[in-house]
């Protein structure tokens, strides 16, 4: 049955060699686990891959329950903590995930420094990659914020407080980031735009143009 | 990549296909004039675009106001003493976008004849120097402390110990019918500076 739905799809669209294009690229030994016991290295970017995908996932999810407003913000993720089915467990994947793909996109770093695969041709993907870097660390900034409650407020506080410390530009940044003089009531919806639809936004293209580089030039060679 | 399309995108144009049109010196061929005009038009929709957008999110944010408590009462002379800070915390009205409510200010206040340029008292502003915590008054210790990141500060808001880089802000205060009234804010950046006569 699939068969033939396959074979209706590759008449029509002739899906064969598209897809072959995309899926079939033999991975040289040095990364291979059956002839390199440091093949696993060459993991660590394809799992923070899989754990934004995570995160896009079970962002996604919270925010059915989840309202960006000052009176609502709390009792919701409390609500999605205490109560809602599977709430806790929503939660705690993208809260530890927030972290691990921080840790993984760090060791993923890692190692494109330490076998020198940044070098000439792949600069401009080492910059992209240090974007990425860029907006997931920011990514956590504004998630962190969201439960308002004491440690979101005041670790805020401290975060855009760093930012006014910033010589001439300080100060504007600080209030075109939390909207406002200080951080207020209008800082959790804006934060919330920032965390769900422009840093995705900027996520999605960062990652296409890493993938495409990625292809385009292959994985370096062994050291 | 089709390689069929790159060749013909890069080989030259057959001859006498298209003729090269004479420009007069200084004027403008057909197709700089369009290129031209495509690119304005191009740029104003791009601008047309991007100028409310940019607006709407960063005007309210550079002209919004910070609420302070000025001109408050914050209690009879006869409430205050040289020995310890009384921490008063009173509500004023805050308006941030379409939020109107009330938000909390808290000021130290503690009696000392030093400081006569402010009546007598000494008002510390709470919020640390450093990143913009809250300290507390440990009357054990007699200074004020950071839970942030340790900053401790004496009893007239001077650091003892860092990471602060300035001294506490201090309150003008005016003594108006017995009552201690709250004054404007003074950020210090000198270690000396404060209400000292
Ligand atoms: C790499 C990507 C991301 C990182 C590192 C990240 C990080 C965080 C962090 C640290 C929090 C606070 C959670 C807590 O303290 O428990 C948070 C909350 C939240 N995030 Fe994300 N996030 C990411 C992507 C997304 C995406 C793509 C969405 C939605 C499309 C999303 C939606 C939310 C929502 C609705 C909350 C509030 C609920 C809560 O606090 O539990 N996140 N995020
Ligand atoms: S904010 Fe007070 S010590 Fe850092």
């Amino acid at each position: 049955m699939f068969r033939n739905f396959y074979r209706w799809l590759d008449d029509r669209f002739s899906i064969g060699p598209a897809w072959e294009d995309i899926a079939v690229h033999p991975a040289p030994p040095h990364v291979n686990p059956k002839y390199s016991n440091w093949a696993f290295i060459y993991c660590l970017g394809g799992i923070t891959f899989f754990l934004v995908v995570l995160q896009i996932l079970t962002g996604i999810f919270l925010m059915m329950y989840y309202v960006p407003d000052v009176n609502d913000a709390y009792i919701s993720v409390k609500y999605i903590e205490d109560t809602a089915s599977f709430g806790s467990i929503v939660r705690g994947m993208h809260h530890w995930g927030a972290s691990a793909s921080l840790v993984f996109i760090f060791m993923h770093t890692l190692r494109v420094f330490y076998t020198g695969s940044y070098k000439n041709p792949r600069e401009l993907n080492w910059i992209v990659g240090v974007l990425l870097l860029l907006v997931l660390l920011l990514f956590g900034f504004t998630g962190y914020l969201l439960p308002w409650d004491q440690k979101a407020y005041w670790a805020t506080q401290v975060g855009v407080n760093i930012a006014d410390s910033l010589p001439i530009l300080g100060p504007w940044i600080k209030s075109l980031l939390v909207g406002g003089a200080g951080v207020n009531a209008m800082t959790i919806p804006r934060f919330f735009t920032i965390h769900v639809m422009i840093l995705p936004a900027i996520l999605m293209v960062l990652l296409v143009g890493h993938f495409l580089m990625i292809r385009r030039q292959s994985i370096s060679g062994p050291l | 990549m089709d390689e069929k399309n790159e060749k013909q995108a890069t080989d030259p144009q057959p001859a006498g296909e298209e003729q090269t049109p004479v420009v007069p010196q200084g004027e403008m061929s057909r197709r700089q004039f369009l290129n031209y005009t495509f690119g304005g038009v191009f740029g104003l929709i791009v601008v047309g675009m991007l100028w409310p957008v940019i607006g709407e999110a960063a005007v309210p944010a550079l002209t919004a106001k910070p609420s302070n408590g000025s001109g408050s009462s914050l209690g009879k002379v006869s409430d205050f003493n040289e020995k310890d800070f009384k921490s008063i915390t009173f509500q004023v009205p805050a308006t941030e976008g379409w939020y109107q409510h009330k938000t909390t200010v808290n000021v130290y206040v503690r009696k000392d004849p030093k400081w006569t340029k402010t009546g007598g008292f000494v008002a510390i502003s709470p919020i640390c120097t450093h990143l913009g915590c809250l300290v507390s008054w440990e009357p054990q210790r007699n200074i004020f402390l950071c839970p942030c990141h340790g900053s401790e500060f004496d009893k007239y808001g001077r650091v003892v110990h860092p990471p602060a880089p300035r001294p506490l802000d201090y309150f003008d205060i005016t003594v108006k019918n017995g009552q201690v009234i709250l004054g404007a804010d003074h950020p210090r950046n000198s270690p000396d500076e404060g209400g000292w006569g």
